[in-house]
């Protein structure tokens, strides 16, 4: 029988071609400095909407005490709020070692693709289903950066290896955060409509990453 | 007159996706792409190392 993580990867192997390919282009950009201080910008710009976006979660599902899906949904969530808690502010560190200020990182306006990628989550998980927001997680839990390629942009930039700290804790936790995602998308009881709810959202955040990738790439000179 | 085919026959006719093998709501997302990104699917098909980790964007 297939899973509901083999048929999401069915279709994401079509849907994330496009953020796949801008991905390529931007470690292909990597060796300017300032495209790859870009990079980490806006990944703590993500960073610091998924505690909150996980626990709007938590919120939401308190409206669904007797939904099938909810002790599995609080659980995840509960233990993913633990493990992401901070992981902005250690990409703050990160950039303050490229030179780039607590004030500036946060009075900084984020690309509107920032809040696009991060802000549709809201509609799906208030407007919607709570569990749409696991197509988010999928997409971004899994195809997460390997060692070797943190290496890659470390030694094409030329920027301190020290300021890719939080970027390289990723490519080696998320290795086990990918698991743990499979995992709990295998395990919900989803309706047809439910799992298609997770499915668009899946597609839209590989659309999204693909335009914020795209902005990163414009930093190249 | 023809009709304008869509992006998802397009990409059928190009052999980058089957048609059959996806869902209606999967196909009305490919088709809600803009040209540009539909351009972009087909150019990166053929280049796109299958193997390219991570999309940049991590959590």
């Amino acid at each position: 029988m297939t899973t509901h993580f083999e048929r999401l990867t069915k279709s994401m192997s079509v849907l994330s071609l496009n953020a796949r390919a801008v991905g390529q282009k931007y470690y292909e950009l990597s060796c300017y400095p300032e495209v790859v201080k870009e990079h980490i910008w806006v990944n703590q710009m993500v960073a610091r909407a998924t505690v909150p976006l996980m626990q709007q979660v938590l919120v939401k599902m308190e409206e669904f005490p007797k939904d099938e899906l909810y002790h599995i949904l609080t659980s995840y969530m509960k233990k993913h709020i633990a493990e992401e808690t901070d992981h902005d502010e250690w990409y703050v560190n990160d950039l303050k070692l490229l030179g780039i200020s607590r004030e500036e990182i946060f009075s900084r306006v984020p690309p509107p693709s920032v809040a696009a990628l991060t802000g549709s989550q809201y509609y799906w998980i208030n407007h919607h289903h709570p569990v749409s927001f696991m197509g988010y997680l999928g997409c971004l839990e899994v195809y997460h950066p390997t060692v070797e390629y943190v290496e890659g942009l470390i030694t094409n930039s030329g920027l301190p290896r020290e300021a890719f700290s939080t970027v390289m804790e990723h490519a080696v936790i998320d290795a086990q955060h990918k698991e743990d995602i499979i995992r709990t998308i295998n395990s919900l009881p989803l309706t047809e409509e439910l799992y298609k709810s997770i499915e668009l959202s899946a597609f839209q955040t590989f659309r999204y990453v693909a335009k914020v990738m795209e902005d990163v790439c414009r930093a190249a000179p | 007159m023809t009709k304008e085919q869509s992006h998802s026959d397009h990409l059928h006719a190009e052999g980058i996706i089957n048609k059959d093998e996806l869902t209606e709501e999967h196909l009305k997302a490919i088709d809600s792409l803009s040209k540009e990104e539909v351009e972009q699917i087909k150019k990166i098909n053929k280049t796109i190392q299958k193997t390219s980790p991570g999309v940049g964007i991590m959590l």
